[in-house]
């Protein structure tokens, strides 16, 4: 035994005596004569003179070192400290089972005997539990020894293995002894209680495996938020990223001679692509007589140049829960008639009985800008990229550059703000005599339908009308007659049943284009005859929506039904109808989202086949002081809507 | 249904279940892998605390610290079958840390108090011991 360890702690020692002493006096004063250990544990005087000689870590180390008793052991301590002592840290860690810190002992749930929340019944201990379940284990013991263990079938109910052992049907059937059948209505008694005692730890599990996705779900709602933060700051930078990139543009505009050598480059780089555009044109367009122009190139030249293409791609809306709303802000004062988006959370323009056009912001909800130019409402228009294409009941047609009023938005001077106009409105379209009621543009082409009976193609570089189709005139000159459309008489009273556009849609791809008009007739027509090559007739109202991709077609029409094309062959694939007139339909190879004038968009998903909506019209039904606006318009973008609505309200939906 | 008690007695600890039996329990937490039940793991847990090799006791010890991680609602109990795994296999620092944890939540717990007596009595016994061995090596 060494003794230098004990003299470094003399102060210790000397506790540790005490300790002795006390111990000593205790067994002694003890009127029984010999110490147990009760008679040590209800003296005072012993109980905390010793622990405080074993709260001391040395003496407590002391005493370890004197201790024999078995390798389970640990040193009786109260509080220890882990951290200090090495000797016990490594004792600790050889130790060849889990413990939990005492930080996780403090951390128990209040109530926890209480009944749960949801109040089913009781609650019993898992050790209840295990009780109950013990017969049912010794059950199965015996009947596998006696080999009467067949797989149950769940479909089967084996009344045999539910009544206690010994007890059939038949037994309680033909039995005539009381003694017997109270015997058995104990032993059921018994085993019902256990069944419920069972039952109430199950249905608790459920209860708390709801608590688990109660606070998943509270863990996502904080991780989506930040998703959404990551997503505004991707957003911002971004536009930070255009703005340097259209800024550097400018700069290589004032100063040519810097850099000289890099605009040659520049200049070939173009031409070169120019050249791959045209061949690239060549091969894709039937007839390749659509040549890219010079001076669109100008045009697109802020986005042809500056990589418009986000780095980023938004997704947020896909861990929306599909058919919940995600903002809606009031935009316009009265009935908005068009919308077209970019990306989710980007820009979107809208149109609105009103008068105006704006610009908006949408992961922020604020407008942006307004395109003013027109003298009266804009009916239709569409977005691509930086450019916007508007359709007015002016009769003309105006094609905007968005990025101007991006990069010129902080001027204050009232005469740089005309500036501004002038420069976001490139070019306007004015041969129409009659309201323009539907228009599409793709590449370089902008057809444009008007209650002037007449289809217009346009070139967006030259703002050069192209051709000018006369509907009725064509139709009439189509190789393919039809009885019904060769009464011109009928056909235009037809036309003018109500106050439906003339023309309600039209979408052009290359020399293709389509249309749906108010006879309730889809025409497709070559744009390089200027002839149409086939009607596909089904529609009994006027056609208010078509949109074609590269196998099919499908319209909607005032006579409340969805119809599916086949574009090779022109037959029906699909049709179904709503309650109400359609008035916008988009669709995608998951969806189709149709608008018909009620306070939900019409959701059709094409993979799960099925049916639904999507608006404040459901998801605010409950509240009775909410009244709806019907929606009018919507569009659609990777799961992404926007609706706009008669009140002017703008909604966006996850869907 | 008062006939099961809430919480084990110790003795309950004590008293070893047959192999089949406790295989049964085994199978069962395996079969609902790999999201088994608390009430099943439970079951097994238990059964190994009552069985008399350490080895296994320690490996019920596991399962009941799992439990207790996973399952808030059950911590209270957890702690006293902790607390008497912990007895079992002799480890009476701990089985004191989990019975004083479980008291100071539920001091009216009458199961847990004499638990937490027997607790103390072992380990007041266990520092008798010790004390006597110090007081024999002095010399004294």
């Amino acid at each position: 035994m060494s003794y230098t360890n004990h003299s470094n702690n003399s102060n210790d020692l000397l506790n540790f005596s005490k300790a002795v002493a006390t111990t000593a006096s205790a067994i002694v004063s003890s009127p029984n004569g010999f110490g147990s250990s009760e008679i040590l544990i209800n003296n005072k005087n012993y109980k905390e003179s010793l622990s405080n000689t074993l709260k001391n870590s040395n003496s407590h180390q002391l005493i370890y070192k004197h201790t024999d008793l078995g390798q389970d052991q640990q040193p009786g301590s109260l509080n220890y400290k882990k951290k200090k002592q090495k000797y016990f840290v490594k004792k600790r860690r050889s130790k060849s089972f889990d413990e939990l810190s005492d930080e996780a002992l403090m951390d128990i749930p209040s109530n926890s005997h209480s009944t749960t929340s949801n109040g089913t019944g009781d609650m019993f201990s898992l050790f209840q539990g295990f009780s109950a379940t013990l017969p049912e284990i010794n059950d199965r013991i015996e009947r596998i020894r006696e080999g009467k263990l067949i797989e149950s079938n769940p479909d089967q109910i084996d009344e045999s293995a539910i009544l206690p052992r010994g007890i059939t049907t038949h037994k309680i059937k033909i039995s005539q002894n009381s003694r017997q059948l109270s015997q058995f209505k104990d032993s059921i008694n018994y085993k019902l209680d256990l069944l419920e005692i069972r039952k109430g730890l199950a249905a608790n599990e459920i209860n708390e495996i709801d608590e688990k996705i109660r606070n998943l779900q509270l863990m996502r709602e904080s991780i989506f938020e930040k998703v959404r933060k990551f997503e505004q700051d991707e957003l911002f930078l971004e536009n930070q990223l255009y703005e340097i990139d259209s800024r550097m543009v400018l700069i290589k505009d004032i100063d040519p001679g810097i850099n000289f050598q890099l605009i040659d480059k520049d200049e070939q780089e173009q031409d070169e692509l120019e050249k791959d555009e045209s061949s690239n044109l060549m091969t894709k367009s039937v007839y390749g007589k659509l040549k890219s122009d010079p001076k669109l190139k100008n045009y697109r030249n802020v986005s042809a140049s500056v990589p418009h293409n986000r780095k980023t791609k938004p997704m947020l809306q896909t861990y929306y829960e599909p058919g919940s709303e995600i903002r809606s802000f009031h935009a316009h004062d009265d009935v908005i008639t068009s919308l077209d988006f970019d990306v989710p959370f980007g820009t979107m323009v809208t149109s609105s009985l009103d008068n105006t056009v704006k610009v908006w912001d949408l992961s922020r909800g604020k407008c942006s800008g307004l395109l003013e130019g027109h003298f009266a409402a804009v009916k239709c228009l569409q977005m691509e990229e930086n450019l916007v294409v508007t359709g007015s009941l002016d009769a003309t047609l105006k094609l905007w550059d968005l990025s101007k009023l991006n990069v010129l938005g902080g001027g204050n001077d009232e005469e740089e703000e005309e500036e501004e106009e002038n420069l976001t409105l490139l070019h306007s379209f004015e041969s129409h005599v009659e309201e323009v009621t539907a228009l599409h543009f793709h590449k370089n082409n902008l057809v444009s339908g008007s209650s002037d009976r007449t289809i217009r193609q346009w070139d967006l570089n030259t703002g050069h009308c192209l051709q000018t189709i006369d509907v009725l005139w064509a139709s009439t000159q189509s190789n393919i007659t039809h009885s019904q459309f060769l009464d011109t008489g009928n056909n235009l009273s037809m036309f003018k049943t109500n106050n439906a556009s003339f023309i309600g849609a039209l979408q052009c791809y290359d020399a293709a284009l389509a249309t749906g008009t108010a006879d309730g007739i889809v025409r497709l027509w070559d744009l390089r005859s200027g002839e149409v090559i086939r009607q596909l007739i089904g529609h009994t109202g006027p056609m208010t929506s078509l949109q074609f991709d590269d196998k099919q077609l499908i319209t909607g029409s005032s006579d409340r039904s969805i119809r599916m094309w086949d574009l090779r062959t022109g037959g029906i694939i699909d049709a179904f109808a709503y309650d109400s007139p359609i008035t916008s339909l988009q669709f995608d190879n998951r969806r189709i989202i149709c608008t018909n004038q009620e306070t939900t968009m019409k959701i059709y998903d094409r993979i799960d086949e099925r049916h639904w909506e999507c608006g404040a019209g459901k998801s605010r039904k409950d509240d009775t002081d909410y009244e709806a606006s019907t929606i009018n318009f919507a569009r659609h973008k990777e799961g992404y809507a926007v609706e706009g609505r008669s009140n002017g309200m703008i909604g966006t939906w996850a869907v | 249904m008062a006939k099961l008690s809430y919480l084990p007695a110790l003795e309950d600890a004590n008293a070893p279940l047959s192999d089949k039996q406790l295989e049964i329990l085994e199978e069962q937490v395996e079969s609902e892998m790999p999201n088994p039940s608390i009430q099943s793991q439970f079951n097994y847990a238990w059964g190994l605390i009552k069985c008399s090799s350490k080895k296994q006791n320690k490996k019920g010890i596991d399962l009941l610290v799992d439990i207790f991680k996973n399952c808030p609602q059950r911590r209270r109990e957890c702690l006293y079958y902790l607390s008497v795994g912990c007895l079992k296999i002799n480890d009476l620092s701990e089985a004191k840390r989990y019975i004083d944890a479980l008291v100071n939540h539920e001091p009216d717990n009458l199961q847990a108090a004499q638990l937490q007596r027997v607790v103390e009595d072992k380990i007041a016994k266990g520092k008798y011991q010790i004390c006597s061995k110090y007081i024999y090596d002095l010399g004294i």
